[in-house]
């Protein structure tokens, strides 16, 4: 089981994409295991530098939506700065807005079960985008 | 959020629309931006499916999961 770790920004819609996890059969091989941030051990308040290197030293997927910071201990920078090519992505869902959409949701959750099946030939690639 | 902060927050963009939308504006430029800049970063690590080294439970799981992926194309 991998688990994902759904960012403060997304973790409001947990329900949903277990809901869509459980009725695309996505669930039946018992692959994805989604948490929120306090599960996972962090503050809720955590920035984004510190998820990371969590997500990191835990073996966590970070699944988040597409924000908008520029600041230093944003992920975007902290991921130009420390992303290697063993480290494990940060999946973004493009649209967040739209995870109340079944057919967004379901095609979200398609692309989250391809990668992490494949999730050998994603280490590097710092940030992948769904669907 | 409590009422009276999203009341407030409501009540700020109304007050500040021209520069609430330009703001807005700006930042899904940027974060359009930056979801093209990653996609096609990553665009050519695609690799065919048969190149892949799948258990038998992987290779269950990919086939259910192109299956899915056939039927809502199909939808």
């Amino acid at each position: 089981v991998i688990t994902v770790m759904l960012d403060n920004d997304i973790s409001g819609h947990s329900d949903l994409l277990a809901g869509t996890l459980n009725s695309t059969g996505g669930a039946e091989y018992d692959l994805v295991k989604f948490i929120s941030l306090t599960d996972g051990g962090l503050a809720r308040n955590a920035i984004d530098r510190e998820i990371w290197h969590h997500c990191q030293r835990n073996s966590l997927i970070l699944l988040t939506a597409n924000r908008n910071q520029d600041d230093p201990d944003s992920l975007e920078q902290t991921l130009r700065e420390l992303n290697t090519e063993y480290s494990l992505p940060v999946i973004t869902v493009s649209d967040s807005q739209r995870l109340i959409e079944p057919t967004y949701r379901e095609q979200c959750i398609h692309s989250l079960i391809g990668i992490i099946l494949d999730l050998i030939n994603y280490l590097g690639t710092a940030r992948i985008y769904i669907p | 959020l409590t009422e009276e902060e999203i009341a407030n927050s409501i009540n700020f963009i109304e007050s500040n629309r021209k520069e609430f939308e330009a703001e807005y504006d700006e930042a899904v430029r940027k974060a359009s931006g930056r979801e093209q800049y990653w996609r096609e970063r990553n665009h050519q690590r695609r690799i065919d499916a048969s190149e892949r080294h799948f258990t038998r439970e992987q290779a269950a799981a990919w086939a259910r999961l192109m299956s899915l992926k056939r039927t809502g194309e199909a939808a």
